[in-house]
């Protein structure tokens, strides 16, 4: 399929949903699995063809639009849609429990993330980056505020208006670089960007961070965060965790390493990084509400991702992408358990964990925490050495300590809830799964065992985006139309 | 269930005996992650250590109604630690590591009296210890290029001293908290207390001796004893490194003592005593002579028979009591004869005393530090081990001799044949331990030659030969029979006038007489004077705790003044982007 079908899909299935909503609510849930699935396997389909892979539309690049498809972006593909095939499944408990609610509503605006989503890594030129950028937000602010009461809507809005500011420098930095280049194509942008005044890049470079970072979730931006994760529902967690939050941040370090930023900032960026793993892993010990406990967990992890993406070095990156690819597949099982969780016991107070009774959902529950923990045999284990591996190459050792300093802190929260579950005293309520949960959650954490005791099966993908990302030398020769 | 798992223990000790030294497995994880396994004489003596103590420990388990989860994560444990000790690079030796901990964690959560915080204290203490080798791993792999020990080993002597030093305390560190040094130990009695009881002879035999086995991994085999002493100089007839370590091990077993004779609960004295003991082996691992390795090895071996010993008695008593306290048990010689003879073997032990295996390991280290002309070392080694003798009269003594203090204690019945069975072979080993010590020389030199260290002489199987003389250990096991086989039969000439199944409570002195309550024995309260002896008592007063609750008090404060910045006011969130940005942009363009 054409990269350019591949988008338009979610995009033509997102518009008839209104549709297939009167057909019956079926035809409304098999629809988004159906659609899930064929973009999961074409994703996959991709995998064994030759990349870079380019779409263009009518005028060749660089004055045309087009998509490009290489490895990293790839990757990204892979994490993307298999996490929109598990929640599409998941939303057929979620609706079956919660018979009331509007699901065209959710239905739209989840096959349009899926679509702005696919937009934002495929994209090669900053405009249409920017308007797949706004397509994400504004379905990211509908999702957050699915749940129409007070936290639900005050999510919303939250979610709107810093969305609505981080556009504001994007649209800003996209117009000066037009100003300065005249061309809107990544490929040309990243040809001539050192042609740019030094003073005029700085401010560039500076609003894509602020505006980029903001959405990514970097520390001084992200105060918003952890109330967007409390008012929406589980389901829209995992997606926020794994698939936007992943998006921004895939744009962040496409444009970092496109534009060959100097080492000065990739030294500002792990800085920055470390000081919101810091920042995230402190406060959330410190949290009684569970939603915005594994959203400060979330944020500690990107934390993490940050610093080990900006070093350069393939084996670091290729490392952090492993690493991201787990925390996906460790946090979308996270919230989806936690879903089924809240949605007996009424409740979203951390006490919680200690009211169930569930072998399974504590085994689930541990083998999450353990993989984001880093602890072997799980595919959290790989990541990590994988990262401290590669700080250790460039003897950067006061990050090694740094990271596994604050993992301590980490570990602090996510034991407690551990103890709390294996805790007996009490009383505990019985929990049921249910069926297609019980299969769900049975591939995420088999996931997680396989790719920690057999890494290679992704290592090989990771490779491939991590010297994709930092050689973008066949993306630009796409990009630019090369030889097309 | 327990047969099946008993089989299951079995099984990798046949597997074990079969390859007969020349296991070697290697298995491609990633292209730079290598996991592989090599048999070496080190890795093979603590396998047989670890296995053949979850055998015993698994038939004990008999009569507990334990759930497969229980067995399979046992299991799971016992493998995790075959792979430590077989695996031949780090990333294995910290697969096993990890595993190890969270398969000890899940059994630990199982115990009926444990609680958030014990088990929290465990968890972050063993992942403080795998982080802080795992830090030590990849800088050692930054030099090598390779996490081989091996290879890492090769290159360890071209490395920037300050990244030795660096590696040597990161190591150290690590594996001094598995073993339970002073300072270190915060998690062990808590753990070893409150683990369910049969589990806390694993915690207490097998798996602080993983701390071991990592020691005289990096020692011995990555820095090497030689490349110790060329990198810290020498002392005496030691090195400087060995000293400071002896230090660290002296001090811990000396603090440990005295806190064990102060304890009133069971399993707590134990776990001090295990502390004791382990502060043994770390003062002499440092040495770097013959003697010294000799003596921790031997050391290792005896510490954990007793220990299992110990622990399974115990646990067999509190099984069968209900009760863990020295406070509420004595009395039970009469109606746990067998426990009571297990018991004092496993003791007589403990105490260091001939002819039994104790003695032997202690006239080891003993000799190394006489060796190493480690004066103060050898004192502070003969002073914890003489006060060792009061806590392990008190185990006698509040256990099984004097009153009964709880009314049920006298209706009593022997523990089960399934806790037996293990004691029995247990003190057995003791007693052969002790009779043939010549027998682990064959053991140890192996070893030795893979330090690269002198193989120690051997004269035959009783005796254990040593710079200072030798030690008969047939002779005095022999003397040491036939004297007690006299004094037995002595004794049995005389008849006993006191009568059994008296009520404890028909006394009375001074006209009082003594309520349900009042303890009637006298051992009560033993140790409790220990505070009035100023040097003791400023031992006994002290306590890490104070440390690591103000630590926890400073993490969860800082954790609380950051989560101060999260109260989810937007504007203020506005506010600080744009001044964020404001800032950057500043520095940015002026720079």
């Amino acid at each position: 399929m054409s990269l350019g079908y591949y988008f338009l899909l979610p995009v033509i299935f997102s518009f008839l949903t209104p549709y297939f909503k009167k057909l019956g609510s079926f035809t409304l849930r098999g629809s988004s699995i159906l659609l899930s699935f064929i973009l999961f396997v074409q994703s996959i389909a991709y995998t064994t063809m030759k990349l870079p892979q380019i779409s263009q539309f009518s005028i060749k690049p660089p004055l045309g639009i087009a998509f490009v498809l290489d490895g990293y972006s790839l990757l990204f593909l892979l994490i993307f849609t298999f996490s929109a095939v598990i929640v599409s499944f998941y939303m057929l408990w979620y609706f079956k429990v919660n018979p009331k609610r509007d699901e065209a509503r959710f239905y739209v605006f989840f096959n349009m993330l899926i679509a702005g989503s696919i937009g934002m890594i495929l994209s090669c030129d900053i405009f249409n980056l920017y308007i797949f950028f706004e397509i994400v937000g504004i379905c990211s602010y509908t999702l957050s505020a699915y749940n129409k009461d007070k936290l639900g809507l005050e999510s919303g809005i939250k979610y709107l208006i810093i969305g609505s500011i981080a556009s504001i420098f994007i649209v800003f930095a996209i117009m000066l670089i037009y100003l300065q280049i005249g061309t809107v194509n990544l490929g040309l942008i990243a040809q001539r960007f050192h042609e740019i005044d030094p003073k005029i890049s700085v401010l560039i470079v500076l609003m894509l961070f602020i505006g980029f970072g903001t959405k990514a979730e970097l520390f001084p931006m992200n105060f918003w965060a952890p109330d967007i994760y409390q008012g929406s529902i589980s389901s829209v967690n995992g997606l926020f965790s794994s698939v936007v939050a992943k998006a921004y941040l895939f744009v962040f370090f496409h444009l970092f390493y496109l534009f060959g930023l100097s080492s000065k900032y990739m030294l500002f960026v792990m800085v920055i990084g470390a000081i919101t793993f810091l920042v995230s892993e402190f406060t959330a010990l410190n949290q009684t509400n569970v939603k915005r406990l594994f959203a400060y967990s979330t944020l500690g992890q990107l934390g993490i991702l940050f610093m080990a993406l900006s070093t350069n070095s393939s084996e670091t990156v290729s490392g952090a992408l492993f690493h991201l690819t787990s925390h996906s597949i460790s946090k979308l099982l996270i919230f989806l358990a936690l879903g089924i969780l809240i949605h007996h016991l009424k409740s979203t107070k951390i006490s919680i964990f200690g009211d169930f009774k569930s072998r399974f959902l504590t085994i689930i529950f541990a083998i999450g925490f353990l993989s984001i923990l880093g602890i072997p045999p799980f595919s959290g284990f790989v990541g990590k050495i994988l990262i401290l591996k590669g700080f250790a190459l460039s003897h950067n050792y006061s990050a090694i300590a740094f990271i596994l300093l604050v993992s301590i802190v980490e570990a602090v929260y996510f034991f407690r809830l551990t103890a709390m579950m294996l805790d007996k005293k009490g009383t505990k309520r019985v929990v049921h799964v249910g069926f297609i949960n019980y299969i769900l959650l049975c591939v995420l954490a088999a996931l997680i065992v396989i790719f920690g005791l057999f890494p290679s099966l992704l290592i090989h993908y990771t490779d491939l985006a991590a010297n994709a990302l930092i050689n973008p030398t066949d993306y630009l020769k796409f990009a630019l139309g090369v030889g097309l | 269930m327990n047969s099946i798992f008993l089989l299951l223990n079995i099984l990798p000790i046949l597997f074990l005996y079969q390859f007969g030294g020349d296991l070697h497995v290697s298995f491609s994880l990633t292209k730079d992650f290598t996991l592989s396994l090599i048999q070496t004489p080190l890795g093979t003596f603590f396998a047989y250590l670890s296995l053949i103590s979850f055998l015993l420990v698994t038939v004990s388990q008999k009569s507990k109604k334990l759930s497969c989860n229980y067995y399979a994560l046992q299991l799971l444990l016992s493998f995790a630690m075959l792979i430590i000790v077989l695996a031949g690079d780090f990333i294995t030796f910290f697969i096993g590591w990890e595993i190890m901990t969270w398969s000890s964690y899940f059994i630990i959560s199982k115990s009926n009296n444990i609680d958030i915080k014990s088990l929290q204290k465990y968890i972050l203490f063993s992942l403080a210890s795998a982080f802080s080798l795992i830090a030590a791993i990849v800088i050692s792999y930054s030099f090598a290029n390779s996490f081989d020990f091996a290879t890492i080993s090769a290159s360890f002597k071209s490395m920037p001293f300050d990244i030795q030093l660096t590696l040597i305390i990161l190591f150290s560190l690590s594996f001094f908290t598995k073993a339970g040094v002073i300072g270190l130990h915060y998690w062990v009695v808590d753990t070893y207390s409150k683990a369910p009881d049969l589990f806390s002879s694993i915690l207490s035999a097998v798996m602080s001796k993983m701390g071991i086995y990592g020691l005289f991994l990096i020692y011995g085999n990555i820095v090497g004893y030689q490349e110790l002493k060329i990198m810290f100089g020498t002392i005496l007839n030691g090195t400087d490194f060995g000293y400071t370590l002896a230090w660290i091990g002296v001090a811990t077993s000396i603090i440990a003592t005295f806190k064990a004779i102060t304890q009133d609960e069971v399993k707590r004295l134990l776990a001090y005593s295990s502390i004791a003991q382990l502060g043994y082996i770390i003062a002499v691992i440092g040495f770097g002579t013959t003697y010294g390795v000799a003596g921790a090895l031997y050391h290792t071996l005896i510490h954990t028979i007793i220990k299992l010993l110990l622990f399974i008695n115990v646990a067999a008593i509190i099984a069968q009591t209900g009760k863990n306290r020295f406070s509420e048990l004595g009395g039970l010689i009469y109606r746990t004869p067998v426990s009571f003879v297990m018991l004092l073997i496993g003791i007589i032990g403990l105490a260091g005393m001939p002819p039994l295996g104790g003695f032997a390991s202690k006239f080891m280290m003993y000799n190394a530090a006489i060796n190493t002309k480690f004066a103060l070392i050898l004192i502070g080694m003969l002073f914890s081990g003489a006060a060792s003798f009061l806590y392990c009269y008190k185990l006698v003594y509040g256990i099984y001799l004097g009153h009964p203090t709880s009314k049920g204690l006298e209706t009593q019945k022997e523990v089960p044949l399934s806790y037996l069975i293990p004691q029995i072979i247990l003190a057995l080993l003791l007693v052969l331990t002790g009779a043939f010590p010549g027998a682990f020389v064959k053991v140890i030199n192996p070893i030795l030659t893979q330090f690269s260290l002198k193989a120690l002489p051997y004269d035959g199987v009783g005796i254990m030969d040593s710079a200072v003389g030798n030690f008969n250990g047939l002779f005095i096991m022999s003397a040491f029979v036939a004297f007690f086989v006299l004094i037995l039969l002595l004794i049995s000439r005389i008849k006993s006038k006191a009568k059994n199944n008296i009520n404890r409570f028909d006394i009375s002195y001074c006209g009082e007489v003594p309520s349900k309550d009042t303890s009637l024995h006298y051992g009560f309260g033993f140790g409790t004077e220990l505070h009035r002896i100023k040097f003791v008592n400023a031992i006994l007063k002290r306590s890490t705790a104070t440390f690591y609750d103000a630590l926890a008090l400073q993490t969860k404060r800082s954790s609380e003044l950051l989560s101060r910045m999260y109260y989810g006011n937007i504007h203020n969130t506005m506010i600080i982007i744009l001044l964020f940005f404001s800032a950057l942009f500043f520095i940015g363009v002026n720079s």
